[in-house]
């Protein structure tokens, strides 16, 4: 509850803000989105090569937004910020990573028979 | 862990030693709350529970533990399962019997229990505590401060220079120093918001559990207005000026010595819950006052010397 | 551990403790709940991505029939301008123009109302065809799945609106600071979600995976 910080647009968490930044960001991570629609919307691959885009595209983007626009680097300001994000990701990538994986090896292990029953392959 | 391995799970699934099992992880947990109770009830209510009875309901609560857990690891051994509604083998029986024995024990620990908490409410005058470690053999940094704990917990924040900075204190002879100035204590003001927002929160999920959507509305709207209604409200809390902390140190040094500090559970409590919150937008010039007030009731009688 | 301290000489107060940033450690305190957060989206995504299978549409439809990939580019455009016009107030912040925060803050708001204005009309067009959550377990996760990022806008707009009143009636003191760049957090990190579904359900959807 301290006010005494004095002015607080000279923090240097407000510092941060970079507007040429922000606008590379919003360009590049539009530009990866709209290369990953295009490619999927024409087909323009095999499933597994466009999942693969996909994920790459993804994942681009979602280090230029961490990086441009939330600034998750080591600098003094975001240091704990920074390392709190990169100890939450395997965390995140673990947690929906292998729950698919479980899944889908729990669905080719034993569905298989109900996959045979015609009514569950017409849709 | 003993559950974790799969070849044991397995043979022990359903069993009444499975019961047993976790049922004696709480038991395990609810020694350590009953522990916990005894010790820190005088660092919060500045009187200590009554410690004949407390044996007592520890003795009776570990034997009840021993006669009831012991008997059904046993018979989880046998086979019995758990949920029956009969007894298909007579030799179960003698250890059910044994079983209900210990839950008897139970209920006289219990007995003692309730025992304890209303004979040292009784008697609170005897058990009252005159110094800021009842134990004298405390080793945490809690038991530094004044017990009962004053609402701004240390007038001057302790320097640690051990990891039991107490119990290095009382070592080495420390354990009388005060500090020879006291600064001004910031602290932020009382709110009734959260209480609000968990009221609001109740009706929430009481209203998702019975379908009554116009409560989960009118409570959601309740919970919103309150954090903005907060977030608007522009308050920085109050400042006890270093001079009050001093008068309030000294005379709670002097209650201590000369009368018990509590008077009554409720007193106590009353007398430490901190001044109440100052109407907003006066905040920062009646800091202070409010802690004039308590000076007040905190030195009580010796008021004359305090102003 | 033992620590070895001279009782003689050791210091025992510790009055002119330095105060804590307040901004600093509010931001911190924020960013780690927003971590938690994304924790339940993870929790979404893994259910997701296990029900996003023909054993789970209970004869529904299937992710390649609901889903419009060229309409939810559109709302991602829609929705990453939103951050850029709220990124564009941190920078008037940082120059302490006032009157440009609200602007871009305004901006901001009408750019996120327009994501769910069209992702709403979406989900309307899918109730209307009988596709609801508790059609199938695929339609549940689907649905759940989105609409928390929706309501998490709609809480973004709400706070938006919120810190537009207190910029203008209090000014850029400490606490309307700290709040703004608690939701700068909050709003882009919404955008950083939404670039997973985007890509894990809106375009991926039509891959026939499964």
């Amino acid at each position: 509850m301290s006010t005494s910080n004095g002015n607080p647009i000279a923090h240097p968490q407000v510092q941060l803000a970079n507007a040429r930044q922000y606008v590379g960001a919003y360009v590049v991570s539009l530009v990866l989105m709209g290369t990953a629609l295009w490619l999927v919307d024409r087909h323009l691959g095999s499933q597994e090569q466009l999942l693969m885009i996909v994920t790459a595209c993804a994942a681009g983007a979602a280090l230029v937004q961490a990086y441009f626009w939330l600034r998750l680097d080591f600098s003094r300001t975001q240091r704990w910020i920074t390392i709190s994000f990169w100890l939450f990701v395997p965390l995140f990538i673990m947690t929906v990573g292998l729950t698919a994986w479980m899944f889908s090896t729990l669905y080719t292990r034993t569905m298989i028979p109900a996959l045979m029953h015609p009514a569950a392959l017409m849709h | 862990m003993m559950l974790a391995m799969p070849s044991i799970d397995y043979t022990v699934h359903n069993s009444v030693f499975l019961v047993a099992h976790f049922h004696t992880m709480l038991n395990v947990v609810g020694f350590a709350c009953l522990g916990g109770i005894n010790f820190w009830f005088p660092k919060v209510f500045g009187f200590k529970l009554d410690e004949g009875l407390g044996k007592r309901a520890f003795w009776f609560f570990s034997a009840g533990t021993a006669l009831v857990f012991g008997c059904m690891y046993v018979l989880g051994f046998m086979g019995m399962t758990r949920r029956l509604d009969y007894i298909p083998y007579v030799s179960w029986r003698p250890l059910l019997v044994g079983e209900e024995v210990g839950i008897f024990l139970f209920c006289v620990a219990s007995y003692y229990l309730f025992k304890q908490l209303y004979v040292s409410v009784r008697d609170r005058a005897q058990n009252r505590v005159m110094s800021n470690d009842p134990w004298g053999t405390a080793r945490s940094l809690e038991w530094l401060t004044h017990t009962p704990v004053p609402f701004y917990n240390f007038a001057v924040r302790p320097q640690i220079n051990s990891r039991d900075e107490w119990a290095w204190r009382r070592q080495h002879g420390l354990d009388g120093a005060r500090p020879d100035h006291y600064e001004d204590i910031h602290l932020p003001s009382n709110s009734v918001v959260p209480a609000l927002l968990g009221a609001f929160a109740f009706a929430f999920g009481f209203g998702f559990v019975w379908r009554m959507y116009w409560l989960v509305a009118v409570s959601l709207a309740g919970m919103i207005a309150a954090i903005i209604a907060k977030s608007f409200h522009e308050d920085s809390g109050h400042t006890i000026p270093g001079a009050m902390v001093e008068r309030l140190e000294r005379g709670f040094r002097d209650v201590v010595s000369e009368v018990a500090p509590i008077g009554d559970l409720v007193g106590g409590w009353a007398r430490f819950a901190g001044p109440r919150e100052a109407p907003s937008g006066r905040v920062r010039r009646e800091s202070g006052s409010g802690a004039r007030v308590l000076a007040m009731r905190l030195v009580g009688r010796k008021r004359e010397d305090t102003r | 551990m033992s620590q070895i301290a001279d009782p003689d000489r050791a210091i025992l107060w510790d009055p002119n403790h330095t105060e804590h940033d307040m901004i600093e450690t509010r931001v911190l305190g924020f960013w780690l709940y927003l971590l938690s957060d994304a924790m339940i989206v993870a929790a979404l995504f893994a259910t997701y991505l296990v029900l996003d299978h023909r054993m789970n549409t209970a004869g529904g439809p299937t992710a390649s029939m609901i889903v419009h990939p060229v309409a939810a580019f559109g709302v991602t455009v829609l929705l990453f301008s939103g951050m850029l016009a709220y990124g564009l107030a941190m920078a008037a912040l940082k120059a302490g123009d006032r009157r440009r925060v609200l602007v871009w803050i305004a901006v901001a708001f009408i750019l996120g109302l327009g994501f769910l204005v069209v992702e709403g009309h979406e989900f309307a067009d899918l109730v209307q065809a009988g596709i609801t959550p508790e059609r199938s377990g695929f339609l549940s996760a689907f649905f759940t799945l989105v609409l928390y990022h929706g309501v998490h806008l709609m809480f973004g707009l709400l706070w938006l609106a919120v810190m537009a009143v207190q910029v203008w009636r209090q000014g850029l003191t400490a606490q309307v600071v700290y709040r703004l760049l608690n939701l700068k957090m909050f709003w882009f990190f919404q955008g950083f979600i939404w670039i997973f579904v985007f890509s894990f359900v809106y375009l991926t959807g039509t891959l026939h995976v499964h």
